[in-house]
């Protein structure tokens, strides 16, 4: 008996997974039961990852309640993690509620910044308050007025393992208050990301 | 290394031998059609991240700050005693209310024991016109203008004391109002009090594939003993029906001490992984994540967890 000469395509047509279509009983395996056939053109997924509301001021290592010092609101991460996998951080948000004590000199920035695998061998040395980080997308957050709302734009690639952390920090080129930074506000930061999908 | 997730294939067009006008070339055919734009994967991934700033009860360190006050001081940054040993006497220069400096001399026979010189010997013994020095928290000196809208300025100059002392140079600093946190709930300056806690309702069916908490840091005894207490990670499921039937899919200890974890094993910069992958959720059953620092003796008014975040990832299951 012939082979039949196959005309049509489809998973339960012709490849019934007998043993004389050895190959057939394997695509037809992987159609069925991995493949979904869709007019939606995306292998990927983007989603938003939002941090906060959370405070950003003064704490506890500059400020002693009863006692007069003079300070700076300290730099500080507000998330901190480790890339699970390939991913591209693809837009950066920041918001700031009216709850807000923020002068005009009182600028921040709001930092993506990364720390390469290689480098921190150890784990995110310095993460939260210090350590040498390549910065990535960044806003300048003024205090012009008690709201503000920033987007900036960016395609910056993590590989797998790269540490990243969200880091807020006083901006030197606003001046300051007698040359200090003392911003205080509620943040919302928003990272978009998007992470491309294997075959 | 893999690491991106896979969408499910596992065989390609080049695995089918094909050749010839069977069905081999038809399927290698047929799947070298299925190109990257028409395939849908058959979840997506999203990620919410959850914050702690610190675990301190009442939130304290992060409470707002008002702002400028009328009261204008000075304190020294360095507790008593202080050791003035082999000097006769030490000086301080002082603008008070924005006069002309003003010294001011502690003579060392008038201290009991100038390797110990207490803080009172020397609010009692250095004081200015328009001005107050006393003792605040036992230990410290404070230089208070008597006029409420007055300022106190050491001066960086030849003072011999200020070494020990550590006053602040320059004008008079503001001193900080703290405002109280309040009770609401929607007050940010609560932080979140004693734990974290963070419930999600599945719309569609979900996998909770992992995710990573963070420390920045485990807050010390006073007096540098070691840290005690643990803090407990749980990953739970909420039954749709029945909110009080809860299952704990994982749960994780970390001690907070003696043995001290982190980069630098300071107890800093904790970067900890939440495993998932086990932990599936049908529509209308809630994920549940819980950060909760105890243990005995687990003081909040003086130690806990500060910087707080943590990032969940999920795969959305799609039809």
């Amino acid at each position: 008996m012939g082979r039949p000469v196959v005309k049509s395509f489809g998973a339960r047509s012709f490849l019934d997974g007998s043993d004389v279509y050895e190959n057939d009983a394997q695509i037809r395996g992987q159609i069925e039961g991995n493949i979904e056939l869709s007019d939606i053109r995306h292998s990927k997924s983007q989603y938003n990852m939002t941090i906060g509301p959370v405070y950003y001021g003064p704490d506890s290592t500059v400020v002693t309640a009863g006692y007069s010092v003079d300070w700076e609101t300290p730099g500080a991460a507000i998330c901190v993690f480790r890339a699970p996998r390939d991913m591209t951080v693809t837009r950066l948000q920041v918001h700031l509620t009216s709850l807000v004590l923020l002068g005009a000199d009182d600028q921040f920035i709001v930092k993506v910044q990364s720390l390469a695998e290689d480098d921190a061998i150890d784990g995110p040395r310095g993460a939260y308050k210090q350590g040498t980080w390549t910065s990535g997308p960044f806003i300048v957050v003024t205090g012009a007025t008690t709201t503000y709302g920033g987007t900036s734009v960016f395609s910056n690639s993590y590989p797998e393992g790269t540490y990243i952390r969200v880091f807020l920090e006083g901006n030197d080129a606003g001046g300051g208050t007698a040359n200090k930074n003392r911003p205080q506000a509620e943040v919302i930061v928003t990272l978009t990301i998007e992470e491309d999908h294997a075959e | 290394m893999q690491n991106k997730l896979p969408i499910g294939q596992t065989a390609e067009a080049t695995h089918v031998g094909g050749g010839g006008t069977g069905n081999d070339q038809l399927n290698k055919e047929a799947l070298g059609g299925i190109t990257h734009e028409r395939k849908r994967p058959r979840y997506s991934i999203f990620a919410m991240a959850v914050n702690g700033p610190n675990f301190y009860s009442p939130a304290g360190v992060w409470d707002l700050l008002s702002g400028a006050t009328t009261r204008r001081s000075q304190t020294t940054a360095h507790d008593a005693p202080y050791d003035f040993s082999g000097l006769t006497q030490v000086d301080l220069f002082v603008k008070v209310d924005g006069a002309a400096a003003v010294q001011e001399i502690l003579s060392l026979s008038d201290v009991q024991d100038p390797e110990n010189v207490t803080a009172e010997e020397v609010a009692d013994n250095l004081t200015w016109a328009g001005a107050t020095t006393s003792v605040v928290d036992g230990t410290k000196v404070k230089i208070e203008s008597d006029d409420p809208d007055g300022s106190i300025e050491v001066v960086d100059a030849a003072g011999f004391g200020n070494a020990a002392w550590g006053f602040p140079h320059g004008t008079g600093a503001t001193e900080p109002n703290r405002t109280s946190p309040g009770a609401g709930g929607s007050s940010f300056a609560n932080g979140v009090g004693n734990s974290i806690e963070f419930e999600y309702e599945a719309r569609e069916p979900i996998i909770f594939i992992g995710g990573q908490l963070f420390i920045g840091e485990v807050t010390s005894l006073s007096g540098g003993s070691p840290p005690d207490g643990a803090t407990t990670i749980h990953v739970e499921k909420v039954e749709a029906d029945s909110p009080f039937d809860v299952v704990t899919i994982d749960k994780h200890t970390h001690n907070h001490g003696p043995n001290k974890v982190g980069p630098d094993l300071d107890n800093k910069n904790i970067l900890m992984q939440i495993p998932g992958s086990r932990s599936q959720f049908s529509n209308g059953e809630r994920f549940r994540f819980r950060v909760v620092p105890n243990g005995d003796g687990y003081d909040v008014g003086t130690h806990g967890l500060r910087g707080v975040s943590a990032v969940l990832w999920f795969k959305a299951l799609h039809r």
